[in-house]
C-alpha cells in the first residue's frame, strides 16, 4: 500500500510533474490516482502519461549484440527508466507528526478545538512538491478525503479505483446541487450507470427523481436482450416512493398498468412548444407567424379551435348576380386565415401538419383527472416519477411532452422558491433531479435556445431543480449547456468530436482527452468537471442483484422502507 | 619485493624492476608501496599495474639479426636496464583504513613496491564503494584504459570469488556503467573490453544489489 512508485523529477503547476518510476511500466496506468508527500503538505495527483525514456539517445539507438548479455542487461538497467506525467489537482495540509513533533501536533490540535484553525481539507492545487518528493498510489484512506468519507454526509460508491479497486464515492448532496452528465457510445453502460446514480439518489433520498423514459426500461423489471438477465426497475426496490406514469389513456408498460396515466390538455400548449418541432414537422418559415396570430385570437383555446377547424372546406352561395359559387365555409382554416389577415396558404399548411398532433390520443380539451397538476404533487412529497412513453416513441412525443411537462413542473419550483425567498419560510424546496435521456434531441444547438432545458441547466441551482442528461453524442448538445454540467461521467467515446465535447470547459483538457479515448470501452468510466474534485478513472459498479443487496444494506442515511413501500409489498 | 620507486607524482608512479620479476607482475595486478610522510610508515599507497616498459638492452640492436643462443638471451638479460613499471595511484591505507581517496603524499622514493596478496586485494576491493574505479576510468596520457580495467576486474573477480563474493564483480561493473553512463562511446568501449574478461558462463544469477 505504501510502496514508493518513484520520485518527482521536475515538472510545473501547469504542465504537471515528471515522476521518475521504479516499477515497470505495465505496473501503473493513465489515470492512476496518486499521492504525493510534502513536508506539511500532502499532494493528490492523476497520472496522465507514461513515458519510456533513456540517460542518452545513444542506448537506445546502439543494438549491442557482442556484449555479454549480462552486461547488456546492466548497461540497460542502468541507463533506461521509465516517467510518469502526475497532474497534481488537490494540496491538503498534514499536521505535525506526533510521533515526531508531540508538542506541535497538541498545538495543532488545541487550536482545531479552539477554533482557531480549520480542520485540513484538500484544497485545489497553488504549488507542487519539491524535487524527489515520493510517489505512491492512493490507499482507500486517500480515496475517501478527496472523495468523500462513507460516514460522511450523503455519499455513494459510483464505481472503483482501478488499479487497486478502492472504492470512489460520490458526494450525491453535492451531486445534485448542479446539473449533470452521463455520456458515452452506445453499449457502454450508460444506461446501466444512470440507473446506479438514481438507485443512489433515490435510496439516500437526496431530491426527488423526474425521469422521461422514453423506451420505458426504467420502471420495471425487464429482460436484457443483450445478457439474458433480468434489469431490475426502480418500481421493485422503491415500490412505495417510484409513481410509474404511463403516457396517453390505457397505456400499459412492460404489460403492467402504470400508476396513473398521463393526458396533457390542449390549453398547456404554447406556440414555442410547436416552433420547438419545427424539424419534426417540417414547419416552414411562415408557422410562427400563423401560431401567434391563433393564440392572440384565441388564447390558450388556440389548439383546440385550430383542430376544430376544417380545412378547405367551402360553402356554397349565391352571388348578386344570382349565380351560386362557393367559397371557404365559416369554420374552414381558409375562413379564419382571410378574417385574421393571414395568408391563407400557411394557415392551410401549418393545420395539415399539425395533425400529426391532432392525432394524438394524449392530448385533450379536458383531461379527467389533472395528471400534470398529480406529478408536481408526487414530486413535492418526495416520490420519483417515472414517465414512461409506452407506445409514444417518436421524437415528436418526446420533445412535445418532456418540454410542455417540465415547464410546468418548474414553474411550480419557480414560484416555491419566491415564496421561501421572499417569506424566508423554513421550508425549503425539495431539490428535484430531471432525467433527460438521448439529450441531444432537447439540447441540441437549434433547439436549446428555446427550450425549458437550457434554462435550467444555466440557472444552476438556483431554483433547486437540476438536470442529468443522458446522451451518446454529446457534440450535439449546445456547449452552452455543456459547460454548465459540473459533474460529468463518460464512458468510452469513439468520436473526437464527442470527447471534445465533454471536455468542454475543463482545466486539463489534453490530459482527459487521453485518458477518455483509452477507457474500456465497457464498465469503466471517466468521472470529472468541476463538480468534483479530482478527474478520476474509475471501474463502476454493476447494476444487478448485488448491487441492490449492497445499496439497501450500505450504511445510509436514506429512509428504510416507509409505511408505504410496506403496504404496497403486502397489500399490492 | 618486486621493484623500487623511481619518481612519483600524486596519481602515479614509476618504478624500476628487474626484468625476471616482471613475470610475477601482471598487467592490472594491485600493487603496493609504503607512503612517505606516514608517521609510523604504516600507511601503504596501492596501485594498479598499468604499463610497462623494457628498455632496449645494449647489444640489442647487434645480435637481433644473428642467430641468438641461450649465452646473448643471457647477456641480455644480465645487461638490460630495469624495467619501467607505470602504476596508477588508487587509494590508500593509514592506521589500518583503506581510502579509495588519494594520498596526501606520494610515496618515497627508493621505496619497495610489493605484489598484494589475494586477501589483500578482497580487502582493498571491498572497502567503500568501489571509488578506487574512478581513478582507473580518469587515467590519462597513453594508459589503455578499457583493457586495465578488464584485466583488474578479472584478477579481481577470481579473488573473490574464491572467497564466495560472487556479487562483488557486479556492483564493480555497475559502478561503472554509473561513472561512464553520460559518455556512451567510452561506455560502449569499456563494456566491449569487460565482455572479453568475464566468462560466457558469467550470469546474472547474484542480482545487483
Amino acid at each position: 500500500m505504501d510502496e514508493v512508485l518513484g520520485y518527482v523529477l521536475g515538472g510545473s503547476l501547469q504542465e504537471g510533474l515528471t515522476v521518475r518510476l521504479q516499477i515497470p511500466p505495465q505496473d501503473i496506468q493513465e489515470g492512476a490516482f496518486v499521492v504525493m508527500d510534502a513536508p506539511g503538505w500532502r499532494f493528490f495527483g492523476v497520472v496522465t502519461d507514461v513515458a519510456l525514456r533513456t540517460t542518452h539517445p545513444r542506448y537506445v539507438e546502439n543494438e549491442t549484440p557482442d556484449l555479454n548479455p549480462v552486461l547488456t542487461r546492466m548497461l540497460r538497467r542502468s541507463t533506461l527508466y521509465v516517467t510518469a506525467t502526475v497532474l497534481p489537482v488537490r494540496m491538503m495540509e498534514l499536521p505535525p507528526d506526533p510521533n515526531q513533533d508531540p508538542e506541535g501536533y497538541q498545538r495543532f490540535l488545541d487550536e482545531v478545538h479552539r477554533g482557531a484553525r480549520d480542520l485540513p481539507r484538500p484544497i485545489p492545487v497553488k504549488t507542487i512538491p519539491p524535487h524527489f518528493a515520493p510517489v505512491r498510489l492512493a490507499d482507500q484512506g486517500d480515496v475517501d478525503e478527496i472523495f468523500g468519507k462513507e460516514k460522511e454526509g450523503k455519499t455513494f460508491v459510483i464505481g472503483y479505483t482501478r488499479e487497486q479497486g478502492h472504492a470512489v464515492r460520490l458526494r450525491l448532496d453535492e451531486f445534485i446541487k448542479r446539473s449533470a452528465g452521463v455520456f458515452g457510445a452506445t453499449g457502454t453502460g450508460k444506461s446501466f450507470l444512470t440507473r446506479i446514480l438514481l438507485a443512489g439518489i433515490m435510496h439516500h433520498d437526496v431530491a426527488s427523481v423526474l425521469l422521461f423514459d422514453m423506451h420505458n426500461e426504467y420502471a420495471y423489471d425487464r429482460q436484457d436482450p443483450d445478457r439474458g438477465v433480468l434489469i431490475e426497475g426502480f418500481k421493485t426496490h422503491f415500490p412505495g416512493r417510484v409513481r410509474v406514469v404511463g403516457l396517453g389513456p390505457a397505456a400499459t408498460i412492460q404489460g403492467r398498468a402504470p400508476d396513473y396515466n398521463l393526458m396533457i390538455p390542449s390549453s398547456e400548449i404554447t406556440p414555442e412548444d410547436i416552433e420547438l418541432l419545427t424539424h419534426e414537422l417540417d414547419l416552414t418559415d411562415t408557422a410562427p407567424v400563423v401560431l401567434h396570430a391563433l393564440h392572440q385570437e384565441f388564447g390558450s383555446a388556440w389548439f383546440e379551435r385550430f383542430r376544430a377547424m376544417r380545412p378547405g372546406a367551402q360553402e356554397e352561395y349565391e352571388d348578386d348576380n344570382g349565380r351560386v359559387r362557393t367559397r371557404p365555409a365559416p369554420d374552414s382554416v381558409e375562413a379564419w386565415a382571410k378574417e385574421a389577415g393571414i395568408h391563407q396558404g400557411s394557415a392551410a399548411a401549418l393545420h395539415r401538419k399539425l395533425r400529426r398532433l391532432f392525432s394524438k390520443e394524449y392530448i385533450v380539451p379536458h383531461p379527467p383527472v389533472n395528471a400534470v397538476q398529480q406529478i408536481i404533487d408526487d414530486l413535492l412529497q418526495g416520490l420519483h416519477v417515472v414517465l414512461s412513453f409506452g407506445r409514444y416513441e417518436t421524437d415528436l412525443d418526446y420533445l412535445l411532452v418532456t418540454n410542455i411537462l417540465t415547464r410546468k413542473v418548474r414553474e411550480a419550483w419557480v414560484q416555491m422558491t419566491e415564496e421561501h425567498r421572499s417569506r424566508g419560510e423554513a421550508g425549503e424546496p425539495r431539490p428535484l433531479v430531471v432525467v433527460v435521456e438521448e439529450a441531444h434531441k432537447l439540447l441540441n444547438r437549434d433547439m436549446a435556445v428555446q427550450t425549458i432545458f437550457s434554462t435550467i441547466a444555466r440557472e444552476m441551482r438556483k431554483y433547486y431543480v437540476t438536470l442529468l442528461i443522458v446522451d451518446q453524442r454529446p457534440s450535439q448538445i449546445y456547449d452552452e449547456v455543456m459547460s454548465q454540467l459540473g459533474t460529468r461521467i463518460c464512458g468510452w467515446l469513439g468520436d473526437e468530436d464527442d470527447i471534445r465535447a465533454v471536455l468542454a470547459g475543463l482545466a486539463n483538457r489534453d490530459a482527459l482527452r487521453g485518458m477518455l479515448a483509452r477507457l474500456e470501452p465497457r464498465e469503466e468510466a471517466l468521472v470529472m468537471g468541476w463538480g468534483v474534485p479530482l478527474p478520476i478513472v474509475v471501474r463502476t459498479r454493476r447494476y444487478d442483484r448485488r448491487f441492490w443487496k449492497d445499496l439497501m444494506g450500505e450504511a445510509g442515511f436514506g429512509p428504510g422502507p416507509g409505511v408505504d413501500d410496506i403496504n404496497e409489498v403486502l397489500f399490492g | 619485493m618486486i621493484g623500487r620507486l623511481l619518481r612519483s607524482t600524486t596519481t602515479e608512479f614509476l618504478v624500476g624492476c628487474r626484468l625476471e620479476d616482471v613475470q610475477h607482475l601482471p598487467f592490472g595486478a594491485l600493487v603496493k608501496m609504503p607512503w612517505w610522510g606516514a608517521l609510523d610508515r604504516s600507511g601503504m599507497v596501492y596501485g594498479l599495474v598499468a604499463w610497462m616498459h623494457i628498455p632496449e638492452g645494449s647489444m640489442a640492436r647487434q645480435v637481433a639479426v644473428q642467430p641468438i643462443t641461450p649465452g646473448i638471451l643471457q647477456d641480455q638479460r644480465a645487461t638490460v636496464e630495469p624495467v619501467e613499471v607505470r602504476v596508477l595511484v588508487v587509494g590508500y591505507e593509514s592506521q589500518g583504513e583503506i581510502s579509495h581517496l588519494l594520498p596526501p603524499h606520494p610515496p618515497e622514493p627508493m621505496a619497495a613496491m610489493h605484489l598484494c596478496e589475494e586477501d589483500e586485494v578482497v580487502a582493498f576491493t571491498s572497502a567503500g564503494r568501489l571509488g578506487y574505479l574512478r581513478h582507473v576510468l580518469q587515467a590519462g596520457g597513453d594508459i589503455p584504459v578499457p583493457e586495465l580495467l578488464a584485466a583488474h576486474l578479472r584478477q579481481a573477480r577470481l579473488a573473490h570469488e574464491a572467497r564466495g563474493q560472487r556479487d562483488w564483480v557486479h556492483r564493480a561493473v555497475q559502478r561503472v556503467i554509473h561513472l561512464l553512463r553520460d559518455d556512451p562511446p567510452r561506455l560502449f568501449w569499456t563494456l566491449d573490453a569487460l565482455s572479453d574478461a568475464l566468462p560466457q558462463s558469467f550470469t546474472l544469477e547474484e542480482a545487483v544489489p
